[in-house]
C-alpha cells in the first residue's frame, strides 16, 4: 500500500509526536496521555513532552495501516511516512459499541 | 420398607454375552441402590449407545437411553432441571471418551451432582469390537486386522483434568468392592466418575479377567492410610501422589478412590446462589402460568427498553 | 398515506460509536412521535471494520428499509466513500472535514473489491478516490453537504464540562448524528430524551453527552439559521418499546414460560441468549406472588458446544422443563442427530433457528434465508416436525410462545425460523402489539402423577401420549425404536405401530392448528398476481404492495407462516386462483418455491430473489414485480446494500 504522507507539525512539540500519546483508534486528533492519565487533543503541549521515534524493541502501532508492527516493522513504516506510535488509545466503554460477530 | 437389589431388575432379557463383565457390573449398581434406598422412581439412568448403554433397560428407574456420546449433555439437562433426581450416566469408553470426549470433560468443569460410570473395555462391542479409546497402541486383539496404531488416554487424569470431584477405579469382577464405590460416588456432591475396568470376553482377548486379575490391587490395601479427600489447602500436598497413582497403569493398575474433592461448589449451588429459589421451585416443576396465561406483560418486566415519548 | 416518509444511515468503524449513534436517533424519533424501523450492518469483526445503521421513519408504520436516503452521517472517511452512492438529490451528507484528503485506496479496513470500484469510479470521472471528490460529486447530484470540524467541536465540548472527555468515540458520534438530525428538523430537546433512554439519567454520562449535542446543534445553527422543525408525529404521549428482534424473542420466551434454555455462542443468536441470562432470575408479577419468591428461575446455560446445547435441553425437557436452545445455520447442522432423537423420543424442545448467510461459516454476521429447507428436513429417518417463520417483531414474539405450547401439546421439536435482519432489526412497539391476555399457555397431556404400568409411549387415536416428567415413575424415554412402556423393540408389530402413531401424530399437528395460524394473505384477495414468500420478507412486501397500489397494481401476498406441516390444500387454492406466482426468497435455490412445487404441483413461475446478504428493501420488491409484470422476467435479483 502506498504511503500516507504525515504532517509533521513545524517545530512543534505536541502531544501529535510525543512518544508517551496513544491517539484514539478511530478518531485521532483525540488521544490518551500516559503520563496525566487523561484524554488530550492532538495539538497540546505539556512539559513531560517526550519525542516519539522507533527504538525499543517492543510492539508498535500504525496509524496510517490500523495495525499493530513489530520495530522492524515500525521503523519501515516510519521511513515511509506514515504514522508510528506506541498504541492505540481504546474508550473505556467501547463494549457498549461492539455487536457479536 | 427397605428395597432389594431385586428391586431395581426389569424385565428385560439381559442380553449381553456369557462371561461379559458388564454382568458384574450391573449387580454391583443394582445392590449400591439397593443399599443406598434409592426409590426408582427418582433415579434417572442415561445411556448413550453401545452394549453398557443397554443397562438403561435393566436398571428399574425413570430412564432414558440417548445417542451416542451425549449421554452427559442430556443428564446435565436432566439434573439441573429437577435437581432431586438421582442421575446416573452409563456408558463405554468408545461413548464416554471416544465421540463423547468433549462432553465428559465438560461435565467436571461443571461439577454437577452425576455419577458417571465408565464402562471401561477398551473396544467397540457392539459394531464388532474396533479400538476403543482405552486401548494402549500396539495391542492387537482377535478383532483388529493390525495393531491399534492409536494410543490409550487415561480417563482418570483426564476427570482431574477437567474437574472432576470424585474419581475411582473399579473392576467388574470385585462386586462387593465395586458396590461401595458406586454407592460413594452417588453419595458424593459433585461430578463423580468411576472407571469401570471390564473384561470383554468376545472381542478384547488381550485384557481379560487373567491379565486383569495379574494387575489389580487397591490403594487402600498397599497403604492402609491411604486418603484421597481433599478438605482444604492443608491436603493439597496429597496431589503428587494421587496423580502418581493415576498414572500408574501397566503392570500393575491401582484400584478404589483416587481423588475426592469436598471444597467445591456444584453448579446446582451456584445456581441457587444467584437465583434464590432455584431449588425451591426448578426448572422442571415450576409453574409456568397464571391461569393457563402468561403472568406478566413484558412492559412490566424489560423496563430497560421502554421510551417515553 | 404517510406525510412523513425519512430514512437515514449513520456509518462509522466498529467499536467507534455507531451502535449509540444508531440507538440514539432511533429514539429520538421515537420520542418525537414516530414509528421508526432500523437495521445495524455489521462486519464480522471486533473493532475496526465498516459498519452502519440504517433506518426508516414514518408516521405510518416503517416496515422496511430502502435507499437513496435522505441523509448520510459519515464520521469516517469510509463511511463516506461506502456510501457516496446512497443519497438521494436534496439529502444531506454530513462528514469530518479533516477526512477531505483520505484516498480510498489507503483506507486499511475497507474491502479490496470495494476499493477497487471506487477506484474505477473515480477514475471514469477523472477525480481521485478521495473524501474530497466524494464530497464534489453529492454536490453535483443536488445533495447538500456539511463539513464538521469534528476536532475543534470535540474540544468545544471538552471545555464547556471544564473537563477531559470520558468517551471519546460516543460524543464524537452524538455531535455527528446531532448534526444529522438537525437536517431532518429533529431537535435537542428530543435527542437529549433519546440520550436519557439510552444511557439513564446518571449525570456523569448524561452531561458529556448533552454537551455534545449542544455544540452540535449550536454550530449548525451558526452554520444553517434556525432548523426547520419537522413536526411532531402521532404517537406521542405514551411509553412505547424499543428493542431488536432478538430481544423480543427473548421476552417471549420468559414472559411465555421459559425455564430452561442452552444456547453456544453464535451469531445472530447469541444476542437472544445473553438477554435472557441478564433477565433469567425475573419477577413474574402473580406467579411471583403465588410462590412466595421474590423472583423466579430460568437456569440459563452457555454449553460446550451445540451438540450439548440441544441435547442438554432435551434432556431438560424430558424431566418436564419447557426448554428451548437457540443458534445460526452451522450450529444447526450440528443439532441434526438429536432432532432425530426428539423426534423419536417424542420430545418437547423448542429451537429458535436465526438464519444468517450461508452456506458453511458464510458471513456470520449478515442476513440470508437458506435454512429453510434444512429445518424442514432436519435429522435423519421419517423426522416431521413443526417449522414455523416469522414475519416480523410482534409475529416473533407469539410464535416463540405458540412454539413452546406446540412443542408441549404433540410432544415434538419445534423449529422457530427467524433470521439476522429480524435479530438485529430494532422496531418500536407498543403495550397492545405483545398483548400478553392473549398468550395461553398449554402444556398438553402432563400427567404428574401417573398410575401403575404408565405407558410413556401409549399408542392412542390421534398419536398423543400422556407425558410424565422424569420422577413422576419409573419408564424409559428412547431414541431406539421402542414398545409403548419405551423399551428398545425390533419387533416388526411394535415397529409399524410406532412409526403409525408418529404418522399419525403429525397429521393431529397439521388438523389442529388452524388455518389461519398457518398462512396469512395480504393484500387484494381477488388480485391475480399472487406473491409467495416466507419469514422477514414480511413487512418490505407489504410496503412493496403499498407503493404498487398506488401506481394502480393489484397484487396479493401468501405468507406461509407454517412450513411444516404445510398447509398444502390451501396453498394450491389460493395458488390454482392466480394467473401470475412470484416467489421472494433471500437464498439462491428457490427454496420455498421447491417446497410449494413438492407439496401442490404448482409451478413458482418468478422469482425476486436477493443473496448478496443484505436484507430486502421494498422499493427493490416493487421493482422486481415491475418487471415481472412488463417483460415476464423469470427471475430478478436485486443487489442493494452496502
Amino acid at each position: 500500500m502506498e504511503a500516507v504522507v504525515v504532517k509533521r507539525s513545524s517545530g512543534g512539540l505536541r502531544c501529535f509526536n510525543c512518544a508517551n500519546w496513544l491517539p484514539h483508534v478511530h478518531y485521532s486528533f483525540a488521544g490518551y496521555c500516559t503520563v496525566w492519565g487523561e484524554v488530550t487533543f492532538e495539538d497540546y503541549y505539556c512539559s513531560k513532552h517526550s519525542m516519539m521515534s522507533v527504538d525499543a524493541d517492543r510492539f508498535y502501532w500504525c496509524a496510517s495501516c490500523r495495525v499493530r508492527l513489530t520495530r522492524e516493522e515500525a521503523s519501515t513504516h516510519w521511513v515511509q511516512g506514515h504514522r508510528v506510535v506506541r498504541g492505540a488509545y481504546v474508550d473505556p466503554d467501547v463494549r457498549d459499541e461492539i455487536y457479536e460477530g | 420398607m427397605v428395597r432389594r437389589w431385586a428391586d431395581y431388575k426389569t424385565e428385560a432379557w439381559v442380553q449381553w454375552c456369557p462371561g461379559c463383565g458388564d454382568f458384574g457390573i450391573l449387580t454391583a449398581i443394582q445392590r449400591a441402590l439397593a443399599e443406598l434406598d434409592i426409590d426408582p422412581r427418582r433415579l434417572v439412568v442415561v445411556g448413550g449407545i453401545g452394549c453398557s448403554s443397554r443397562s438403561v433397560y435393566y436398571i428399574r428407574g425413570s430412564n432414558m437411553h440417548v445417542i451416542h456420546g451425549r449421554s452427559i449433555p442430556v443428564a446435565s439437562g436432566v439434573k439441573l432441571a429437577n435437581p432431586e433426581l438421582e442421575v446416573l450416566v452409563v456408558g463405554g469408553d468408545g461413548d464416554l471418551l471416544g465421540i463423547g470426549g468433549g462432553h465428559f470433560m465438560a461435565l467436571g468443569r461443571r461439577n454437577i451432582d452425576i455419577t458417571v460410570l465408565l464402562f471401561d473395555n477398551a473396544v467397540y462391542g457392539l459394531t464388532k469390537g474396533q479400538a476403543g479409546p482405552t486401548l494402549p497402541a500396539g495391542a492387537k486383539t482377535k478383532a483388529l486386522p493390525y495393531p491399534n496404531v492409536q494410543d490409550r488416554v487415561n480417563p482418570l487424569i483426564l476427570a482431574y483434568a477437567s474437574g472432576y470431584t470424585f474419581i475411582a477405579r473399579g473392576y467388574a469382577y470385585h462386586v462387593n468392592q465395586l458396590k461401595d464405590l458406586i454407592k460413594a460416588a452417588i453419595e458424593h456432591r459433585g461430578s463423580a466418575f468411576i472407571d469401570i475396568l471390564q473384561p470383554c470376553p468376545t472381542y478384547n482377548d488381550m485384557m481379560t479377567r487373567e491379565w486383569y486379575e495379574k494387575r489389580v490391587y487397591y490403594l487402600s490395601e498397599e497403604d492402609p492410610l491411604w486418603d484421597p479427600r481433599i478438605r482444604g489447602p492443608e491436603d493439597y500436598a496429597k496431589i503428587p501422589r494421587i496423580i502418581e497413582k493415576m498414572l500408574e497403569f501397566g503392570d500393575r493398575i491401582p484400584l478404589g478412590v483416587f481423588y475426592q474433592d469436598l471444597t467445591k461448589t456444584t453448579l446446582e449451588d451456584r445456581f441457587e446462589q444467584q437465583m434464590p429459589g432455584y431449588r425451591k421451585a426448578p426448572p422442571a416443576l415450576r409453574p409456568i402460568s397464571v391461569d393457563g396465561r402468561a403472568p406478566v406483560h413484558p412492559f412490566n418486566v424489560f423496563k430497560d427498553k421502554l421510551v417515553e415519548t | 398515506m404517510s406525510l412523513v416518509d425519512l430514512s437515514f444511515i449513520i456509518g462509522g468503524p466498529q467499536g467507534g460509536g455507531v451502535e449509540s449513534a444508531g440507538q440514539i436517533a432511533l429514539k429520538a424519533f421515537v420520542v418525537k412521535g414516530y414509528n421508526v424501523l432500523g437495521t445495524r450492518e455489521y462486519h464480522s469483526n471486533i473493532m475496526g471494520a465498516h459498519s452502519y445503521y440504517h433506518v426508516r421513519v414514518r408516521d405510518g408504520p416503517a416496515r422496511a428499509l430502502r435507499t437513496p436516503v435522505d441523509l448520510v452521517v459519515a464520521i469516517d472517511a469510509e463511511s463516506v466513500l461506502t456510501h457516496v452512492n446512497y443519497v438521494g438529490e436534496g439529502g444531506y451528507l454530513v462528514y469530518d472535514l479533516d477526512s477531505v484528503e483520505t484516498d480510498a485506496t489507503k483506507i486499511a479496513s475497507m474491502e479490496p473489491s470495494l476499493r477497487s470500484r471506487l477506484r474505477r469510479f473515480f477514475e471514469s470521472i477523472n477525480m481521485k478516490p478521495t473524501v474530497g471528490s466524494a464530497v464534489k460529486v453529492l454536490e453535483e447530484r443536488g445533495v447538500r453537504t456539511v463539513g464538521l470540524p469534528l476536532k475543534d467541536m470535540l474540544k468545544k465540548v471538552s471545555e464547556t464540562l471544564g473537563a477531559p472527555i470520558a468517551s471519546i468515540a460516543k460524543t464524537v458520534n452524538v455531535i455527528g448524528l446531532t448534526a444529522g438530525l438537525y437536517t431532518l428538523g429533529v431537535g435537542l430537546e428530543y435527542i437529549v430524551k433519546a440520550v436519557e433512554a439510552q444511557f439513564g439519567r446518571r449525570p456523569k454520562i448524561l452531561a458529556p453527552n448533552v454537551a455534545a449535542a449542544r455544540v452540535a446543534f449550536e454550530f449548525m445553527e451558526g452554520s444553517f439559521g434556525s432548523m426547520k422543525e419537522l413536526p411532531d408525529g402521532p404517537h406521542r404521549g405514551r411509553v412505547r418499546m424499543v428493542a431488536s428482534g432478538n430481544e423480543v424473542v427473548a421476552m417471549a420466551k420468559v414472559v411465555g414460560g421459559l425455564t430452561f434454555e442452552t444456547f453456544y455462542p453464535i451469531t445472530p443468536a447469541s444476542d437472544e441468549a445473553f438477554y435472557i441470562e441478564e433477565n433469567k432470575y425475573v419477577e413474574l408479577g402473580e406467579l411471583s406472588r403465588r410462590l412466595e419468591l421474590d423472583r423466579l428461575p430460568i437456569a440459563v446455560l452457555q454449553t460446550e458446544d451445540e451438540i450439548a446445547a440441544i441435547n442438554m435441553a432435551i434432556g431438560a425437557a424430558v424431566a418436564g422443563a419447557r426448554a428451548a436452545t437457540s443458534t445460526s445455520g452451522p450450529g444447526f447442522s450440528l443439532m441434526n442427530e438429536a432432532i432425530s432423537m426428539a423426534v423419536e423420543m417424542e420430545v418437547p424442545v423448542v429451537v429458535t433457528l436465526w438464519m444468517r448467510a450461508g452456506p458453511s461459516t458464510g458471513i456470520a454476521t449478515r442476513t440470508g434465508q437458506q435454512d429453510l429447507l434444512h429445518a424442514i428436513f432436519s435429522g435423519h429417518g421419517d423426522a416431521p416436525k413443526i417449522v414455523v417463520a416469522s414475519g416480523d417483531h410482534v409475529e416473533a414474539f407469539y410464535d416463540a410462545v405458540k412454539a413452546f405450547n406446540w412443542a408441549e401439546v404433540f410432544q415434538t421439536p419445534v423449529i422457530h425460523l427467524l433470521d439476522k435482519y429480524l435479530a438485529s432489526t430494532i422496531t418500536v412497539l407498543d403495550e397492545w402489539d405483545l398483548d400478553v391476555g392473549r398468550i395461553s399457555i398449554n402444556r398438553g397431556l402432563r400427567v404428574e402423577s401417573p398410575l401403575e404400568g404408565y405407558k410413556r409411549y401409549e399408542v392412542t387415536d390421534n398419536g398423543i401420549s400422556p407425558f410424565a416428567p422424569l420422577g413422576a415413575t419409573t419408564m424409559v424415554a428412547s431414541s431406539l425404536e421402542h414398545d409403548e412402556y419405551g423399551f428398545t423393540s425390533e419387533d416388526p408389530v411394535d415397529r409399524e405401530a410406532m412409526v403409525e402413531k408418529r404418522l399419525r401424530k403429525f397429521e393431529t399437528m397439521a388438523k389442529s392448528i388452524p388455518e389461519e395460524e398457518k398462512l396469512s394473505v395480504h393484500g387484494d384477495p381477488d388480485a391475480r398476481v399472487t406473491i409467495v414468500s416466507f419469514g422477514s420478507t414480511k413487512q418490505p412486501i407489504i410496503s412493496a404492495m403499498e407503493e404498487l397500489e398506488r401506481e394502480g397494481v393489484r397484487v396479493k401476498f401468501l405468507q406461509l407462516r407454517i412450513l411444516s406441516p404445510f398447509p398444502s390444500k390451501t396453498v394450491s387454492e389460493i395458488l390454482d386462483n392466480s394467473d401470475l406466482i412470484i416467489g421472494v426468497e433471500a437464498n439462491s435455490l428457490g427454496q420455498l418455491a421447491f417446497l410449494v412445487r413438492a407439496h401442490t404441483g404448482i409451478e413458482v413461475g418468478h422469482l425476486i430473489q436477493k443473496f448478496n446478504a443484505r436484507p430486502f428493501y421494498d422499493v427493490e420488491i416493487a421493482y422486481g414485480v415491475k418487471r415481472v409484470l412488463s417483460e415476464g422476467a423469470r427471475r430478478v435479483v436485486v443487489s442493494g446494500g452496502a
